[in-house]
C-alpha cells in the first residue's frame, strides 16, 4: 500500500491503485470479498502497487482506478459535504476527469462521503464504514465504466449502421465484398448485447431488504448516475442495431443460396447450349455436304 | 483513366497486324513477320475494354437495360462495319469470310450475355469454347474449307453459319474465349474495384501453367513420334488447342507485367514520343485497322483492274518481302502524322461514329 499524502495534501489519506479485470495479473493482490456476489461473479478486484497505473497497457475488458481513502473518525466529520475539506477530495477526483464523462458524482450517506469519477474514487468516513462502502463504490465504478464504453461504442457506430441499412432490405453483388465486415459488426452488436444483459441484474436489481450501508450506497450511486435509464436507452439502441444486422445476415444468406442455385442453372444452360451447338454444327455440316 | 499498359499492348497489336497484312497481301508471305499475336491481343483487349466501359457505365448509374442496348448496338455496328469492310475493301466475293470485325461484333453480343453470368458459368463457357473447338473442326472437316491456305465458302445458309461458328478466319469457336478471358480477368489484372488483389496472382499462376504446359506439349511433339500423332499442333488457322491455351496465358502475363511496371509502380518511364504514339494508335485502332487495308488493297485492286481487268490478279505477288515490309513501316509513320492531324482538328473518326450511334 502506498501513501500519496504528499501529492494530495491530505494528512491521513492513502491512495491505492485498483484493477478490475476478469483475470488479475501477477503482482496484483486479489481481493475475494469485495462488492456484491453478482459483481464478484463477473469481475475480480486487484490491489496493486502504484507504478502499475503508469504501465498504460490496460486491456479493454479491464478498468483501473485510483482509490483515495481518507479516514475521518472526528465527530464533526471534517470531510462531510458541509465542510470545506470535502472540496479537496472532489478536486482530487475531478483532476483527471474527462470532460465527456461529466462531473464526478458525490454522495454522502451515514457519515461517509463518496466521490466517484471516471479514473479516481475518493471515500471518506470512519474506517469500518469506509470498508463497507468501498465494494459498492468499486462496483458502481465498474458498471459506470462498462455502460460508458457501450454508449461510446454505440454512438460511434451510427454512421456504420446508416451505411449498412440498405443491405438489410436488399443484398446485391457488390455487397458480397463486405460480408466479413458485416459479420464482424453483427458479432460486435451481439457482444454488446451480451455485456448489457450481464450488467442488467446489477443495475435493475430490486432494493435489498433489510438495507445495508453498502446496498444504500449502491442504490444512491446508480440513481445519481441514471444507470437504469441509460441501460434502457442502450437496450433500445442495440435492438435497432441487432434488427438491422440480423436482417443483413438473413439477406446475405438468401443471396448466397440463390446465387448457388443460379450458378447451377447457368452451368446447365451453358452445357445445354454446348450440346445444342454440337447438334447444330453436325446438322450444318451434313447440309453442306448434301449441297 | 487511360492505362499505358493497354495502350502499349494495343498499339503493338495493331502495328503487328499492319505488318502482317502488308507482307501477306503484297508479298504473299508471312516469313519473318510477328505473325500470330496481333489478333489474339486485339480480341483479348476487346474484352478488357468492354469491362472498363462497363465499370464506367455502372459508376454513372446507367441502367442495365440501357447498357444492354448500347452493347447490342456496338455489336451491330461492328458486325455491319465488318460486312461493309469485306465488301468494299476486300471484294464482294469475300463478303462472308468472317474476319476480325464481324467476330468482334458477335463477341459484343456474347459479352452482353456473359456479363450477367456468374463467374463459374462464364469460366465453363470459356473452357467449352476452347475444348469443343477441335471437335467442331473435326465435325465440319475444317481443312476442306481452306484452299491454298485461304478460307473459301459458298453463299448458302448452312455454309455461312458453319463459317461463322467454326471454319471462317475468326469464327466464334474458339476465338470467343479470348474476349471472355479478357473480360473476366480485367478486374483482377488491372486492380479494378470488386477484385481482391490476390486474384491477380491466381490468374497469373494459371496463365504460367498454361504457357509451360503448351511449351512441354510442343517440345514433346517435336521430339517424339507419338507426340506428332497425339498432341495438338501450334496453328492459328485453325486456332488449335495449343494456340488457344498458350495465347491467353501469354497475354495475361504480358498485360500484368506491363500494368505493374508502367501503371502501378511506374518503374519504367516510357519515353514521351513512344507513349504519345502508343496512345494515339490505341485510341484510333479501329480507324487504323480500316485505313491500312484501304491503303494497300485498293491500289492493288486498281492496278490489277487497270493492267489485266482482274482486280485480284496481283494479290500476294505484287512485291517482294523487303518492299512490302518497308511500305508497312512507311504506312505506320504516315498514319501517325495523319492521326495527329485528325486529333488536332478533331475530325470525327470511326470510333466517334460508333460512340455517337451506340451511346
Amino acid at each position: 500500500m502506498t501513501t500519496l499524502t504528499d501529492h494530495t495534501q491530505l494528512p491521513d489519506a492513502t491512495v491505492r491503485p485498483i484493477l478490475l479485470a476478469r483475470q488479475i495479473p501477477p503482482g496484483w493482490q486479489q481481493q475475494q470479498q469485495i462488492g456484491s456476489p453478482v459483481f464478484r461473479r463477473h469481475i475480480n478486484v486487484g490491489f496493486g502497487p502504484l507504478q502499475r497505473l503508469s504501465d498504460g497497457n490496460v486491456a479493454t475488458d479491464q478498468h483501473s482506478v485510483l482509490l483515495l481513502s481518507v479516514p475521518d473518525s472526528a465527530t464533526d466529520a471534517r470531510y462531510s459535504l458541509q465542510q470545506p475539506a470535502a472540496a479537496m477530495l472532489t478536486d482530487w477526483v475531478a483532476e483527471t476527469q474527462l470532460e465527456e464523462d461529466g462531473p464526478p458524482q458525490v454522495i454522502q450517506l451515514q457519515g461517509v462521503l463518496m466521490c466517484a469519477g471516471s479514473t479516481r474514487i475518493a471515500v471518506s468516513g470512519s474506517p469500518e464504514r469506509m470498508q463497507a462502502v468501498t465494494g459498492a463504490v468499486l462496483e458502481h465504478f465498474w458498471l459506470q465504466s462498462e455502460i460508458r464504453r457501450l454508449e461510446q461504442q454505440t454512438a460511434d457506430r451510427w454512421q456504420e449502421l446508416e451505411e449498412d441499412t440498405p443491405a438489410a432490405f436488399e443484398f446485391t453483388e457488390p455487397l458480397l465484398e463486405r460480408r466479413q465486415q458485416l459479420q464482424q459488426r453483427f458479432q460486435l452488436v451481439i457482444a454488446a448485447r451480451a455485456t448489457l444483459t450481464r450488467l442488467a441484474p446489477l443495475i435493475d436489481c430490486p432494493a435489498v431488504w433489510p438495507p445495508t450501508l453498502a446496498s444504500q450506497a449502491s442504490e444512491r450511486l446508480r440513481e445519481k448516475s441514471r444507470l437504469p435509464d441509460r441501460l434502457q436507452i442502450l437496450r433500445e439502441q442495440l435492438e435497432v442495431y441487432e434488427q438491422v444486422y440480423e436482417q443483413c445476415g438473413q439477406r446475405l444468406s438468401d443471396f448466397s443460396s440463390s446465387r448457388k442455385s443460379q450458378n447451377l442453372e447457368w452451368i446447365i444452360i451453358v452445357l445445354l447450349a454446348a450440346e445444342l451447338l454440337l447438334l447444330v454444327v453436325d446438322l450444318l455440316s451434313s447440309l453442306s455436304e448434301t449441297t | 483513366m487511360r492505362y499505358r499498359s493497354i495502350d502499349l499492348l494495343r498499339a503493338y497489336a495493331i502495328a503487328v497486324m499492319v505488318m502482317v497484312h502488308f507482307l501477306e497481301n503484297l508479298a504473299g508471305t508471312r516469313d519473318w513477320s510477328p505473325d500470330g499475336f496481333g489478333a489474339p491481343i486485339f480480341a483479348f483487349l476487346t474484352g478488357v475494354s468492354y469491362r472498363l466501359w462497363l465499370v464506367s457505365r455502372q459508376q454513372r448509374c446507367i441502367s442495365d437495360f440501357q447498357i444492354s442496348k448500347e452493347t447490342l448496338r456496338r455489336g451491330l455496328f461492328l458486325g455491319g462495319l465488318g460486312f461493309l469492310f469485306n465488301a468494299f475493301v476486300w471484294l464482294p466475293d469475300d463478303l462472308f469470310t468472317w474476319d476480325v470485325l464481324t467476330f468482334l461484333g458477335a463477341s459484343m453480343w456474347v459479352l452482353n450475355v456473359v456479363r450477367k453470368m456468374p463467374v463459374p458459368a462464364a469460366l465453363l463457357t470459356i473452357a467449352l469454347a476452347i475444348l469443343l473447338s477441335p471437335v467442331l473442326q473435326r465435325i465440319t472437316e475444317y481443312d476442306a474449307w481452306w484452299i491454298n491456305g485461304y478460307f473459301e465458302t459458298e453463299q448458302t445458309l448452312s455454309e455461312l453459319l458453319t463459317g461463322f461458328l467454326v471454319t471462317g478466319y475468326f469464327p466464334v469457336f474458339p476465338w470467343i474465349a479470348l474476349p471472355l478471358i479478357g473480360f473476366l480477368s480485367a478486374p483482377a489484372l488491372l486492380g479494378l474495384p470488386r477484385a481482391p488483389a490476390t486474384h491477380r496472382g491466381r490468374w497469373c499462376r494459371v496463365a504460367l501453367v498454361q504457357v509451360l504446359l503448351v511449351a512441354i506439349v510442343l517440345m514433346l511433339r517435336q521430339l517424339t513420334s507419338w507426340g506428332q500423332l497425339w498432341l495438338p499442333r501450334w496453328s492459328m488457322f485453325p486456332a488449335s488447342l495449343s494456340y488457344m491455351t498458350a495465347a491467353p496465358g501469354i497475354i495475361v502475363l504480358l498485360l500484368t507485367t506491363l500494368h505493374v511496371l508502367l501503371d502501378e509502380r511506374a518503374v519504367i518511364k516510357m519515353p514521351d514520343w513512344l507513349l504519345s504514339r502508343a496512345q494515339r494508335f490505341s485510341r484510333y485502332s479501329l480507324t487504323l485497322y480500316l485505313l491500312h487495308h484501304i491503303a494497300h488493297l485498293w491500289p492493288l485492286w486498281m492496278y490489277g483492274l487497270w493492267k489485266t481487268g482482274e482486280p485480284a490478279v496481283y494479290w500476294g505477288q505484287a512485291l517482294s518481302w523487303w518492299p512490302a515490309f518497308l511500305l508497312s513501316v512507311v504506312f505506320l509513320l504516315l498514319s501517325d502524322r495523319l492521326l495527329q492531324w485528325i486529333e488536332q482538328r478533331r475530325i470525327p473518326t470511326i470510333e466517334n461514329l460508333m460512340r455517337w450511334l451506340c451511346e
